[in-house]
């Protein structure tokens, strides 16, 4: 078959995958999306959505009430269907994974062609872990697709030929930009990425204007979409932020603060992501960057796509330097810096088949494959392990569930306790009292509304007034368990759920009261 | 294609680069060629150990842990070979799933250390393992062979292996203060405290106080002690225990819960029985240091005995005390 041809059908089937992944992915987690439990990070974005939350909005959060709102209304459409809410909130996760999947393959094969585009979804949706933040009812998945949305637009504004499709790209961008801005307020490490971008490619070109020419795209085409986003992003942030209507300068200091939180240990982010997900992931990531780098290095001697190069590697970084500058909220596990695993994704996709070329470029098709499958398969095993208790999972190097609660690691998000729910539908005496040490009030209403909790079971505020105890672990302090301990004057857990033989959430029961 | 003529890269790759720059500078050299391959190969060599290893670690998992069955055996085994005095420890320390077979009347060590305190009671210790856990290690059992002796080779029981041990040295306990305090009266600053379901309230002076029997968690571990929490000015709280049984010792251990910004802060304890002051020590709050006080004047009857502790202000402390022979 001449190259021409094999270019044609490989760009034919390319032009579909977009689309084919877009659809395989939504389809995916939303078929996984009831089993796990509603993570605390996912009650708080839940939190505004009730009543309790109406009441009394906080007056700045890094979720505007717009979020919430709109979570209500899906939770309501699908009660209105006959479906849990639970199923509601996350199915618009499960879109926003199927639109991030789609333009993660876009920009990867914009990028990197084909192959790369088939992979670097696949490394996306392969990890335990990323798997249960792109499940999460919130904004960590829409967040994540707004983010790759807008560094594709920006992209397309500094690459187009025609200048009407450059100014398209570029309010494109500025409006992506702007609705991340309003799912999340970290989004706003976007407009570093971009700055940095115009930035970098405008010192390094003025440094060698000899090799402008073969740097790819055009010099001043970036900053209209850095001007977009500049003035659409503070316009969102006003709009979706009522508590800033009024005096927007008075609600700039609590934004600021908010948003600036306490800074974690330095490297925690690369901390946990080496930690949490598989090794053989981490690994190709980690070459990804490197192989990134270099190919940057080269670019900026001269070699050919100097602005794609230090656009992938800023926005790859970017989301990372956001969770280290303590810009994410902290949450545990990897979910707080999703947005940086898309571009990671497009660097590992890259660099394998990089390395499948160049080790046997004859057959560099089979050997891109049978890498593809060595990095995939222990995340999908992990996950097939783990689920519905995902975001308890740990990688290999951390040695797994075991090994993190060895080390001390985080053990669960919150989710764990919905494990228990059907066991303690079948258990708790008629009328019991249950005590839901830690476990957020939003959460409770939604298993509530969806009946997971039989009717006759009431909520007790304190141990003493409680005939049974559930106790998550998050594993940290367990002073609200030895409160139960306490009260209930037993430290012998009635059930449990666990995974790998880790404990994750326990029920405490008095004498008479578990049947 | 020409035969001779190179390979064509297949169009899943991408577009292809542009050719380089004619700028008379020579291609990749066969050395860079093949330390890009040499490169290349390693990755690939990486990936594809990690990736084998990983996947065999997860599918492995299973059989490397206990199965329900295996607990059930061991509570099984604890039921009928436990005597009175005897604790059960997990190693791992988060094999917590052993609490819930372990017999009632069984102590559950809750952490991983044997100190001194921790085996305050105990004769002997039976060490309940996961060998096969990833994060296994045999410091918990080095650390109980320095304070108690194996008497058998460790059993196998399924994925289980338990050991048991006599402490060499055992530390019966005459009486436990905080199992004594629904006897206790408690004054703050001489004002006498109102007590309500177990819970004691005093207000005395500018402070307030609350005193209570419970379990708090200390250095990661879970403590039963008398809690103490104070609010206001620093004011001297008494606990009097009408009629305890005393030895020779009265131990236990101190500490004031962590609290964010609260500056670190040392405790005096004073020990008076009968209303004559029979020690005192100083105690570093923030830590877990443990105490003893003579009481060999008074050993063998019961006598009352009454502590006294200034709790710096805003402050919540975790006391242990139990007579010892």
């Amino acid at each position: 078959m001449s190259a021409p041809a094999a270019e044609r059908r490989g760009g034919a089937a390319g032009r579909w995958l977009p689309l084919a992944w877009g659809v395989c992915a939504a389809a995916l987690l939303a078929a996984i999306a009831p089993g796990p439990g509603l993570s605390d990070a996912e009650a708080a974005a839940l939190a505004g959505a009730g009543a309790e939350g109406r009441a009394a909005p906080a007056a700045f959060a890094l979720s505007p009430p717009a979020a919430a709102a709109a979570l209500e209304a899906a939770g309501a459409f699908a009660a209105r269907l006959g479906a849990p809410r639970l199923a509601g909130y996350r199915a618009a996760s499960a879109l926003a994974g199927g639109a991030l999947a789609a333009l993660l393959a876009m920009l990867a094969r914009a990028l990197a062609g084909p192959a790369a585009a088939l992979l670097a979804p696949a490394l996306l949706l392969c990890a335990p872990r990323l798997i249960a933040a792109l499940v999460e009812a919130g904004p960590l998945a829409p967040g994540a697709a707004l983010g790759v949305g807008t560094v594709l637009a920006y992209r397309t504004a500094a690459s187009a030929g025609r200048a009407l499709t450059r100014l398209a790209a570029a309010l494109l961008a500025g409006v992506l930009f702007a609705l991340a801005l309003a799912l999340r307020a970290d989004a706003v490490q976007l407009v570093a990425v971009a700055a940095a971008h115009v930035l970098g490619c405008t010192v390094l070109r003025a440094l060698r204007p000899e090799r402008a020419r073969l740097s790819g795209p055009r010099p001043r085409s970036s900053p209209p979409s850095l001007v977009a986003m500049l003035a659409l992003g503070p316009a969102a942030a006003l709009a979706f932020w009522p508590s800033m209507w009024g005096t927007p300068w008075q609600g700039i200091a609590p934004a600021l603060a908010a948003l600036v939180g306490d800074r974690p240990p330095w490297g925690h982010p690369l901390l946990v992501t080496g930690l949490a997900l598989p090794a053989a992931l981490v690994a190709a990531l980690a070459a990804g960057v490197l192989h990134g780098g270099v190919r940057c290095w080269r670019a900026i001697r001269g070699g050919p796509g100097l602005s794609d190069e230090l656009l992938l590697l800023f926005a790859a970084l970017g989301p990372l330097a956001a969770a280290q500058a303590g810009l994410c909220p902290a949450e545990p596990g990897p979910g707080p810096w999703l947005g940086a695993f898309p571009f990671l994704a497009i660097l590992a996709a890259r660099a394998m088949l990089a390395a499948a070329n160049a080790i046997w470029p004859a057959r560099a098709s089979p050997v891109a494959a049978a890498l593809a499958a060595a990095v995939l398969a222990p995340g999908l095993v992990a996950a097939g392990r783990s689920y519905p208790l995902l975001s308890a999972s740990w990688g290999e190097l951390a040695g797994g569930t075991p090994g993190a609660a060895t080390l001390g690691l985080p053990r669960q998000d919150g989710g764990a306790v919905a494990s228990l729910l059907r066991e303690i539908a079948v258990h708790a005496r008629p009328g019991a009292r249950i005590y839901w040490a830690a476990v957020p009030a939003a959460a409770l209403r939604t298993y509530g509304q969806d009946g997971r909790i039989r009717p006759d079971i009431t909520v007790a505020q304190d141990p003493a007034d409680a005939d049974l105890a559930v106790v998550p672990l998050p594993g940290g302090n367990r002073q609200e368990e030895y409160r139960v301990w306490a009260a209930f004057r037993t430290s012998a857990p009635v059930s449990g759920t666990f995974l790998d033989e880790v404990p994750l959430a326990w029920v405490y029961a008095r004498p008479g009261a578990w049947r | 294609m020409r035969p001779g003529a190179p390979a064509p890269r297949p169009a899943i790759y991408g577009p292809r680069p542009p050719p380089p720059a004619q700028t008379g500078t020579p291609g990749p050299s066969a050395l860079r060629r093949a330390l890009v391959r040499a490169l290349a190969l390693a990755l690939a060599a990486s990936l594809a150990i990690l990736g084998m290893g990983g996947a065999a670690f997860q599918l492995a998992l299973p059989f490397l842990l206990p199965s329900a069955l295996d607990w059930r055996a061991v509570g099984v085994l604890l039921e009928r070979q436990a005597q009175a005095g005897d604790a059960v420890a997990a190693s791992p320390a988060w094999a917590e799933r052993l609490r819930m077979v372990a017999p009632p009347r069984l102590r559950v060590l809750s952490g991983p250390r044997f100190s001194h305190a921790e085996l305050e009671g105990v004769r002997r210790v039976w060490l309940v393992s996961l060998p096969g856990a990833p994060g296994f290690s045999f410091k918990p059992e080095l650390e109980l062979i320095a304070r108690a002796t194996p008497t058998d080779p460790p059993l196998a029981v399924g994925r289980l292996e338990i050991a048991h041990y006599e402490v060499s040295h055992p530390n019966p306990v005459l009486a436990s203060l905080p199992d004594e305090l629904a006897q206790a009266t408690i004054d703050l600053g001489g004002a006498p405290c109102t007590e309500a379901r177990g819970l004691f309230r005093c207000t005395g002076g500018r402070a307030t106080a609350s005193v209570e029997a419970g379990v708090v968690d200390v250095e990661g571990l879970p403590r039963q002690c008398l809690v103490a929490r104070a609010w206001g000015e620093a004011t001297p709280l008494t606990l009097t225990f009408p009629a305890v049984a005393l030895g020779r010792i009265l131990g236990g251990s101190a500490g004031l819960l962590p609290k964010g910004g609260a500056p670190a802060a040392p405790l005096t304890l004073t020990l008076r029985i009968d209303g004559e002051e029979a020690g005192s020590v100083e105690l570093d709050g923030t830590a877990w240091p443990s105490f003893r006080i003579d009481t060999g004047r008074w050993a063998g009857q019961e006598h009352s005995v009454a502590l006294e502790v200034v709790i710096p202000e805003d402050q919540t402390l975790c006391l242990q005390a139990v007579t010892q022979p």
